[in-house]
């Protein structure tokens, strides 16, 4: 399976074209709404929506439902445990759970034709121009750049493990072993942070990373980005006034 | 002409006591390709961090390119005129693109944006990746990581390189490419390595370093060829290398 979610910004759709500094505020603003959603007809448009989005940005039905697996097992959690334990009784439970439900997916949902259209490093700095703390731009770069590094370590430890006989089982042994490899990982990773900074340091790096990229919007970005904006009002207008 | 490098007397440990540096004084020339050997641990990778100044802020003992490191502004200052290629490409591309790896140094250089570029550009095709600006770090294959890693200190053209073990973990193919851009560079090049054949093709002097050092420092085939120093250092002959010797009833003649 490819993780990155970037892996179709190349194609060519309403969405790929929008600025991305535009795209990033105005989805935030949908995501916003999403979450000041109260009642289940509210969350049912708001999926609606986040579909619209993902059918504008043209992403692969079967990468978001590969992406999404995860995402439905967490959210039906809700669905499970909130009849049970809500104080209302268990209908009342069942509709905050299936509000959770839905809102968690419609927002999944924006997120991957929010960062999906658009390759990351740009997406990121798109963050840093909207005056998101460059520091933790920095390190989000860092996390994305060093995720496959580390993936590609803990396969190699995993084999080493099993090329000795190693069988996870719920055990003493297991536990130790897995926690062994964690620590390992640990440590690993905070001697390849010493190296990266001297690497940066090495060419010149002086607490600011400096980039070439060079943002343009027109009146079609604007006219998108409030054509979201709206959506996202009128979803929480919709929601507070007429579906309660 | 004034020396490249010069070292006086320097000895250098870590943080836990361990030694890592030790008595050592070293003078490169303007032009020359110093090759370092020496087992695991005997100080080629400290050495190379310890002349940039990323062990310690202010390396005292060293001189480079005529400039006297006693303090910061020094060691940033120089740092721009040399290179340091390190052992794993993927602690130098430490970006989510190659342009924005190879951009980096030219941008901290301060560098109009225009000329940024046209460095990219360069450095990318001198080391035969032109194109390969949008693509991410970890899709490349070790030998062209290690070509990017080469290209992003190559856009900020250093006097003088530093490479540490170049050719490890290479097929012989991305080895060979790697050889070829070291010989192509024509300023004062510093190379830590286990590959005796790299020495012998790059080298106009080789250094052989033990407990961090200097065991010896001279002519590449006197070295490489030295079986009670190499013995003595925790080394040895590789054995086509001992092959030909014993061919030539150990003259090296061949070479």
């Amino acid at each position: 399976m490819h993780p990155e979610i970037d892996r179709f910004a190349h194609l060519d759709s309403p969405l790929h074209r929008l600025d991305p500094r535009v795209k990033i505020a105005a989805f935030t603003c949908f995501l916003v709404a999403v979450a000041l959603v109260r009642g289940l007809s509210g969350a049912g448009l708001a999926l609606g929506l986040a579909i619209f989005w993902l059918y504008l940005s043209r992403i692969p039905l079967s990468f978001t439902i590969r992406r999404l697996k995860a995402v439905i097992f967490f959210l039906a959690s809700f669905l499970v445990l909130l009849p049970l334990t809500h104080p209302g009784g268990w209908q009342a439970g069942l509709e905050r759970g299936g509000v959770i439900f839905i809102k968690g997916l419609a927002m999944v949902l924006t997120i991957i034709p929010m960062f999906g259209t658009t390759p990351f490093n740009v997406s990121m700095k798109a963050l840093a121009r909207l005056h998101l703390p460059v520091r933790l731009v920095t390190m989000i770069l860092f996390a994305y750049r060093y995720l496959f590094v580390f993936a590609e370590e803990t396969r190699t430890m995993q084999q080493a493990l099993k090329a000795r006989g190693f069988k996870a089982g719920s055990n003493w042994r297991t536990f130790r072993s897995l926690g062994n490899l964690v620590g390992l990982m640990v440590v690993r990773a905070f001697e390849h942070t010493e190296r990266i900074y001297q690497a940066m340091v090495a060419r010149g790096f002086k607490e600011k990373f400096g980039t070439l990229y060079e943002f343009s919007w027109g009146w079609p970005d604007a006219l998108k980005g409030a054509v979201i904006v709206l959506a996202s009002a009128g979803l929480v207008g919709v929601d507070h006034l007429w579906l309660r | 002409m004034a020396a490249v490098i010069e070292i006086d007397n320097l000895t250098f440990n870590y943080e836990n006591g361990t030694p890592a540096l030790a008595d050592l004084n070293l003078t490169v020339e303007p032009g020359e390709t110093v090759v370092f050997i020496g087992p695991n641990g005997a100080g080629k990778t400290t050495l190379f961090l310890y002349i940039l100044g990323l062990l310690r802020q202010v390396p005292r003992e060293v001189t480079v390119l005529g400039e006297s490191l006693t303090s910061a502004q020094a060691v940033e200052a120089v740092r721009g005129r040399v290179g340091l290629v390190f052992q794993n490409p993927d602690d130098q591309l430490f970006c989510t693109t190659v342009f924005d790896d190879v951009a980096f140094g030219p941008i901290n250089q301060g560098l109009a944006p225009d000329e940024v570029k046209t460095r990219v550009a360069q450095s990318l095709k001198a080391v035969g990746l032109s194109g390969y600006d949008h693509r991410v770090p970890h899709h490349l294959s070790g030998g062209e990581k290690r070509r990017v890693g080469l290209a992003t200190i190559y856009a900020m053209t250093p006097e003088v390189m530093l490479l540490d073990e170049p050719t490890s973990s290479l097929d012989p193919r991305g080895r060979r490419e790697v050889i070829r851009l070291l010989k192509e560079f024509k300023g004062t090049k510093l190379v830590a390595t286990h590959d005796f054949e790299l020495a012998l093709e790059v080298a106009t002097r080789v250094v052989l370093l033990h407990k961090g050092r200097i065991c010896a420092d001279g002519p590449p085939l006197e070295i490489l060829t030295d079986e009670t120093l190499l013995k003595n250092s925790g080394l040895e002959i590789p054995l086509v290398l001992r092959y030909f010797l014993e061919l030539r009833g150990g003259s090296g003649e061949f070479l």
